[in-house]
């Protein structure tokens, strides 16, 4: 039997009821203790209104600005999500964090009220940070882990989709990874993550003339800097994937195709992830 | 018999078959008394299920209400007994069981002031039955007050010789781990009420948290051959045979604590 069976049949406890009966037990703690002897405010709602943006200000009131700031809040949400990496998601993450920060200090204006005007500032201080401590900083982290990487190559923004280790690699896709510090052949390129398209996978066969190179023999356009003669197998665990790195040269001894060549083997624990072809309905163009 | 008999269903149709085979009359009295029934062998889901059947033949009848509210209560599910409690207090605003038994939901949460209040509420309206005092005593185990005592004495004396409240009080005392306590009142209970494999069964519980490992097999033996169908029994013989050192010695730190 369940309670939608018989209405006198009772609710029964949920999965969650073991941690809301914490909540309030805390609550209750948290009011008994004295820590806080303001009316109107209590754990659940501070805790509900770190959490969910907008939310202070239905509980603050009055409720309508308070779900027009929800709302707002759900479409800003969506847009920065959408927009990630765009100019117009930066500006609606920023409105977003503003709104649900500034939501957070009006939750506690009862407690701030007749405090001076230096504590208001560190608590409203304290209280923003504890919101992008507690909300926004883990999102991102989550979302770098699982879901999305921004980088910036060049002056474009490319959405990677982080690496698993499930995933398969083929060659003509773009992947983000992170290279080492080289220093040699006369030449100094500093350590950060470079973007390209794989050229050959592990097994392949990769061969270089003055015109073309050419992956287990079919031939490609020869890219900047690329060496002239040679061949080689790619190794087990690796991917070659050529970066557009601007190198210019000066002086005797600088080998730029050796370097270039360096940074091209690419080892599964250097990548950081693969290009989106779309986020959401969005083409990402590279 | 259907092909789905065996299933489970809430239990519903192995009693209705049973009770179609005797040709009882399905009424507010008979899941009545099978609600009691499930209530006096610790079957509080069960209980749970035949008072809502009570309720849907006389939502007037508040003893099932209280009645739901303490199966939820014995269930651990405070939260939902205390929002039972408040439904049934909007039908039965001056119900002093009712009262009492939000009072317990309160106290177990930790909402004591309330606890008390609602408490005093129960006793002043002229409430005098044994739940009234249990649930009294109930809450002040909460609030760590030593007049629970008296408590506890009030309704074994609004009950001479009931097996069935020094068991209830006997659950109270176990809940807020007094051992001791509680373990007298099973004595008292198993005394009136020899036969109830129940009362051994928790008697060993009883005994097995105090480190009495010799009795509380006993115990569980007795409560075994008492209902050879009773799997608590059993777990609890086996588990009472896989305890190590570390928990004969917890025991006796228990026992030189009281």
């Amino acid at each position: 039997m369940r309670h939608f069976d018989s209405p006198y049949y009772p609710r029964r406890a949920g999965v969650f009821s073991p941690l809301l009966a914490r909540g309030a037990a805390l609550n209750r703690w948290w009011e008994r203790s004295g820590l806080l002897l303001v009316e109107g405010v209590t754990i659940r709602g501070t805790i509900g209104s770190v959490f969910v943006p907008g939310l202070a200000l239905y509980l603050r009131g009055p409720r309508v600005s308070g779900l027009a700031a929800m709302g707002i809040c759900a479409i800003l949400a969506s847009v920065s999500l959408v927009f990630l990496g765009d100019s117009l998601g930066t500006t609606a993450l920023t409105l977003l964090i503003a709104i649900h920060a500034t939501g957070v200090v009006a939750y506690y204006q009862p407690a701030l009220a007749a405090t001076r005007l230096l504590t208001r500032l560190v608590a409203a201080l304290m209280l923003c940070a504890l919101t992008v401590g507690c909300v926004y900083l883990p999102i991102r982290s989550y979302l770098e882990k699982h879901w999305v990487v921004v980088l910036r190559v060049r002056t474009q923004v490319v959405l990677i989709r982080p690496l698993s280790s499930a995933d398969v690699l083929r060659q003509g896709e773009r992947i983000a990874y992170r290279s080492e510090e080289i220093n040699g052949y006369h030449a100094l390129i500093h350590a950060g993550v470079n973007f390209a398209p794989i050229l050959a996978a592990p097994g392949d066969e990769v061969e270089f003339s003055t015109e073309a190179f050419s992956v287990n023999g079919a031939p490609q356009p020869r890219l900047s800097n690329m060496p002239q003669s040679g061949s080689f197998t790619v190794d087990r665990n690796c991917w070659f994937a050529w970066p557009d790195v601007g190198i210019f040269a000066h002086g005797h001894g600088v080998d730029p195709s050796s370097v270039e060549m360096q940074l091209a083997m690419v080892s599964k624990k250097q990548i950081i992830g693969t290009a989106y072809e779309r986020w959401f309905w969005r083409r990402q163009s590279f | 018999m259907s092909r789905f008999v065996k299933l489970e269903f809430g239990g519903e149709s192995e009693d209705q078959s049973l009770a179609s085979e005797q040709g009882v009359a399905k009424d507010e009295a008979f899941y009545l008394r099978e609600a009691q029934a499930a209530f006096e062998n610790a079957d509080f889901e069960k209980a749970l299920r035949r008072y809502a059947r009570v309720l849907e033949f006389n939502p007037q009848n508040a003893s099932a209400w209280t009645a739901q509210v303490r199966m939820l209560i014995e269930l651990g599910e405070y939260h939902e007994a205390k929002i039972w409690a408040d439904k049934a207090l909007e039908r039965f605003p001056q119900e002093p069981e009712l009262l009492a038994a939000k009072a317990v939901t309160l106290g177990r949460s930790g909402d004591l002031q309330a606890a008390l209040a609602f408490s005093d509420a129960s006793i002043e309206e002229r409430g005098d039955t044994p739940y009234i005092w249990l649930a009294r005593g109930d809450v002040l185990l909460a609030c760590k007050e030593g007049r629970a005592d008296y408590c506890f004495e009030k309704a074994l004396l609004l009950a001479p010789r009931n097996w069935f409240v020094a068991w209830l009080a006997a659950r109270i005392r176990s809940y807020y781990k007094q051992f001791v306590q509680a373990l007298k009142l099973l004595q008292k209970a198993i005394e009136w009420n020899t036969g109830h494999f129940l009362l051994w069964l928790d008697l060993g519980r009883c005994q097995e948290s105090l480190g009495f490992l010799g009795p509380a097999e006993a115990s569980f033996t007795q409560a075994r051959e008492l209902n050879p169908n009773s799997n608590q029994a059993l777990n609890a013989l086996t588990r009472l045979q896989s305890r190590g050192l570390a928990d004969r010695l917890g025991g006796w730190w228990r026992r030189l604590g009281k």
